[in-house]
């Protein structure tokens, strides 16, 4: 039977191809408008930010993502806020956990992550100070 | 079949890539994906008790496609071609 052969199950997977193909290009046009918020602070964080932190936020079927493009970080959320507010302090959480590991251990993506973050935000000065004692004081 | 990115794939790549999951601020917990002892690349896992929460952002922290993320949580993509694919990107070292 026709169905059966070799070349019809070639074009029904070159079709199926072309179907997934088509179903990714649908889901990138369901995207809406992306809209650029910047972030000014991270109170009561104790961080300090150097420059504005640009996030990307754009709407994806039921969900927003929240994006800080340079250095790669992304979240998402329920509602715009909910996205951009999980991406700010995601960028905490990679920031704090990049700086934690010793640079031997960082690949060249979360390599690239920290410089970038270390370029928009810095622990607080009195945080850092009281960080550095604490670590003396575990040492002594 | 959904082709959606959700917190059940993000989960199931954490157990194919070995993660070690971190507990972050409030909304997420931090999957971090260690080869040879150095970090390649980390994500966020949203909190929240649904399986189906989205987490479309999922192929970017990877470094993967859309395609690629669903095929690393369903199986046809394997740890080691994980492994080639990161290699072949420069985010892992050639042996």
């Amino acid at each position: 039977m026709a169905s059966q052969s070799p070349e019809y199950a070639t074009r029904l997977n070159a079709l199926e191809e072309s179907l997934r193909t088509l179903q990714d290009r649908l889901e990138e046009l369901d995207e809406t408008e992306a809209v650029t918020f910047h972030v000014e602070t991270f109170a009561p964080e104790p961080y300090q930010v150097k420059r504005p932190i640009p996030v990307v936020v754009h709407g994806y079927h039921d969900t927003f993502t929240a994006s800080f493009m340079d250095a790669n970080i992304h979240s998402a959320g329920d509602t715009q806020q909910e996205a951009y507010s999980n991406v700010k302090e995601l960028i905490l959480d990679v920031f704090d956990s990049l700086s934690a590991l010793p640079a031997a251990q960082l690949g060249p993506k979360p390599s690239k992550q920290l410089a970038v973050l270390r370029e928009f935000l810095d622990v607080a000065d009195d945080h850092e100070r009281a960080r550095r004692e604490d670590r003396q004081e575990a040492a002594s | 079949m959904s082709r959606t990115i959700t917190k059940e794939h993000a989960e199931k790549i954490v157990k194919k890539l070995r993660a070690r999951v971190v507990t972050a601020r409030a909304a997420h917990d931090l999957a971090q994906v260690f080869y040879d002892d150095v970090l390649i690349v980390e994500f966020g896992i949203r909190r929240g008790s649904s399986k189906d929460l989205g987490h479309p952002f999922l192929p970017n922290d990877l470094q993967l496609t859309h395609r690629q993320t669903l095929d690393l949580a369903n199986c046809p993509l394997s740890y080691e071609k994980w492994v080639e694919l990161m290699q072949s990107k420069g985010l892992i070292e050639s042996i």
